[in-house]
């Protein structure tokens, strides 16, 4: 518990230091909404936890994106049963969805539950604006937010950030 | 975007969890199975282990224990050991399916240390309704109704009635009173018959003294007038005696009559009819084991679930959609189980080995579509077989159970008591068939118990009731019987169904016996009468003798009446003349 709240924090300040490119943070988050959001006892939970495991994916990012998506996917549950529902209705898909019910194991997917299909349908759907987005917010914003926040002490103290230089060319 | 040198260790820490998920699916999967059967049965489940083989795609569960949902110090089942073979393609589409499954060392209804019971909140309902008590007040009665036939057979000695006839009292009487008032008379006439003899021989004796004379003659008169009062007397009592006899006689007519009337009273021998025999001689003896069989249907239709009602797992939230007819597969489908184990059998619920087959047993019998059958067999030398088919695939259930015993142990009875008559029936083997099919609770089934041979064996009869003789001729008249088929019928509700007991053996033994009674009431009617007509006639040849003594009597009075006149008439003459003659 102590080790990983240690190996949890090392992360951390990995993170603020700006150790990792912008699409390992992004990547981060994206995978992180997937899997918050998909009820955990879905196969493709799993398999999205080896593929963060696998890849440069940043685990700090990755699990507060967990942590933020999977109490949004529990409060939004009515919702994503109601997508769900209506996407597991559509006619011209339940040839697909009979396949799917007997091949070897998409069934433990828990496709057919609505709240798990919501909840794959709104991951795939926010795939890739999320991607964009972050890959975005942490391109452009976090170079910011990380000057910002280095003038604060405890903040360079954490992530060993040097005390920022003052330029002599502002003032002449 | 992939890079090894994050890959390899990644992979290595991936395949570390999957090995511990592997690992670790055993216990997650120990405390599922223990969720969902918990949910099932309302009442604590114990699985000391489950290893899970991936590979093979079979399970082995350790110590298994399922708590009784109403005792909670007791199991409702318990095994030593299952193995389960899981459909692995099945499996892979998330299917639940045990094409083989191994159950050993089943035992029911054993003891616990701790208690079963969940948490309040967790209990499912769990009424459990006692199976209705096998006889109700009326037919107990009945059960008791052979008893109580041998007691009133004991009743049938003639001591007691004997002491109530009138015939015997007023003989005894009128042979006394008869006797003693002739010899009082008797004894009254020797009196004056001496005093006649002493004034005879006054008359005759010679002349002397007249003064002397005088005295003794007047001495004779007044000896004279007591014997004429005396004898005035005892004719009086002679008529008396005379108009008496008849009135006796009478009287010993009138206590005949009473007699009669108390052997016709008495002589209404006790009847038993086949039903009350049959319950008397089965009711008792089977009910228990009825009792327990009507406990096993239920527990068996309990453990069975009601379609989709049951076994119902904790659903995630949203629904599940199913979209084939092949993808309604039920939870949980067993298709085939080989059981082996013990169970609780007999009035001392002595454990009995068994071996079996289920097949179809699962969570949605509905989806299905097959029944559930049960096939168990024992051992030994009372082997019993049971086939149950328990269809719960349409809106209603139907279930149909069959046990079959060959040779089931019957254990000796005895019967009566030594004031009347001890009979017996032996050891020996029946063969018992129950058939029941259950159409929605409503419960409709016989149970045949056929014993042949089926020897009955009178111990004793009391001397009073014949003895020797009756013994013979109760054991003659059931000589023909040599078969017993006790049908039981049973309809109503399965938790208090309406029973029926007929039997083969009840109105043979009920005709056989009613016809002994008769037999022994006619022996003993006429012995009683006998004595009666003997007695009478005794009384009144005494009665005839007594008035020919009393008529002879009277004569002989009547001369000594005569005489004594004469002497009187001679004494007041003397009295008058001065001489005696």
């Amino acid at each position: 518990m102590i080790q990983s709240f240690f190996t949890f924090l090392r992360l951390m300040v990995s993170t603020f230091r700006g150790a990792q490119s912008p699409q390992q943070l992004a990547w981060g988050v994206t995978f992180g909404m997937a899997f918050g959001l998909i009820p955990n006892d879905s196969l493709l939970v799993a398999i999205l936890g080896v593929v963060i495991l696998a890849t440069k994916t940043n685990l700090f990012v990755a699990s507060v994106s967990v942590i933020v998506f999977s109490w949004l996917g529990f409060m939004g549950d009515e919702l994503l049963h109601r997508l769900g529902a209506r996407i597991l209705t559509v006619p011209a898909w339940q040839g697909f969805f009979a396949w799917a019910s007997n091949a070897p194991l998409v069934p433990w997917t828990r496709f057919n539950n609505t709240v798990a299909m919501g909840s794959i349908a709104l991951s795939i759907a926010l795939f890739y604006p999320f991607y964009h987005l972050s890959l975005a917010f942490f391109d452009n914003i976090s170079p910011k937010i990380h000057r910002k926040l280095s003038e604060f002490r405890i903040y360079r103290f954490v992530t060993r950030t040097p005390v920022p230089s003052t330029s002599t060319g502002e003032t002449t | 975007m992939i890079r090894w040198s994050y890959v390899i260790p990644r992979g290595v820490i991936a395949s570390l969890l999957l090995l511990t998920f592997l690992l670790g699916v055993g216990p997650a999967l120990r405390w599922s199975l223990i969720q969902s059967v918990q949910t099932a049965t309302g009442a604590k489940v114990e699985i000391e282990s489950l290893r899970m083989n991936w590979l093979a795609g079979s399970a082995t569960l350790n110590q298994i224990e399922v708590a009784h949902p109403n005792r909670p110090f007791q199991n409702l089942v318990q095994a030593s050991k299952a193995e389960l073979d899981f459909d692995v393609p099945a499996l892979l589409r998330k299917d639940w399916v045990v094409e083989n499954a191994t159950l050993q060392d089943v035992e029911f209804g054993k003891p616990r240390v701790n208690s079963g019971q969940l948490p309040k909140a967790a209990i499912r309902s769990t009424k459990e309704t006692p199976v209705r008590a096998w006889l109700d007040p009326a037919k107990k009665r009945a059960s008791n109704q052979l008893k109580d036939w041998l007691s009133d057979l004991g009743h049938l000695g003639t001591e007691t009635l004997t002491r109530e006839f009138q015939t015997v009292q007023v003989s005894t009487e009128l042979s006394t009173k008869w006797p003693k008032e002739y010899e009082d008379l008797r004894s009254r006439f020797d009196l004056v018959n001496s005093q006649y003899e002493e004034l005879k021989s006054l008359a005759t004796q010679p002349k002397g003294n007249p003064l002397r004379m005088v005295e003794m003659v007047s001495s004779a008169r007044n000896n004279v007038e007591r014997s004429l009062t005396e004898i005035d007397a005892i004719y009086t009592d002679l008529k008396r005696l005379r108009q008496q006899i008849p009135i006796d006689k009478q009287r010993l007519l009138d206590a005949k009559a009473h007699d009669e009337e108390c052997i016709r009273a008495w002589s209404k021998s006790p009847k038993i009819s086949g039903e009350e025999i049959t319950q008397s001689l089965f009711g008792n003896e089977y009910g228990t084991q009825i009792h327990e069989t009507l406990s096993w249907i239920q527990w068996i239709r309990n453990v069975i679930p009601d379609p989709d009602e049951d076994f119902r797992p904790d659903r995630a939230h949203g629904i599940d959609v199913r979209f084939t007819p092949q993808d309604l597969t039920p939870a949980l489908w067993i298709k085939s189980a080989d059981v082996t184990g013990t169970a609780p059998f007999g009035k001392s619920q002595s454990s009995l080995p068994f071996q079996g087959t289920v097949k179809n047993l699962s969570t949605h019998p509905r989806r299905v579509q097959s029944p559930t059958s049960i096939e168990l067999s024992t051992a030994g030398e009372q082997p019993i077989f049971v086939q149950a088919e328990l269809l719960r695939t349409g809106n209603s259930s139907q279930d149909r159970i069959s046990i079959q015993a060959p040779s089931l142990l019957q254990k000796a009875q005895t019967f009566g008591e030594t004031s009347s008559v001890v009979m017996a029936f032996p050891e020996g083997k029946a063969s018992v068939e129950i058939d029941a099919t259950i159409n929605d609770g409503h419960l409709q089934g016989a149970i045949r118990l056929v014993r042949s041979p089926f020897p009955i064996k009178f111990e004793h009869v009391a001397p009073k009731l014949g003895g020797s003789y009756t013994l013979a001729m109760m054991g003659h008249a059931t000589d023909a019987i040599d078969q017993s088929e006790v049908v039981i019928r049973l309809e109503g509700p399965v938790r208090s169904p309406k029973f029926t007991l007929d039997s083969t053996v009840g109105p043979q033994l009920a005709a056989a016996f009613n016809d002994v009674a008769d037999q022994i009431i006619a022996d003993q009617t006429q012995r009683l009468r006998k004595g009666i007509d003997d007695e009478i006639e005794a009384t009144l040849s005494q009665a005839n003798r007594f008035l020919d003594d009393v008529a002879a009597f009277q004569q002989t009075i009547q001369g000594i009446d005569t005489e004594i006149s004469t002497i009187k008439q001679n004494v007041a003459k003397y009295l008058t003349n001065g001489l005696l003659r």
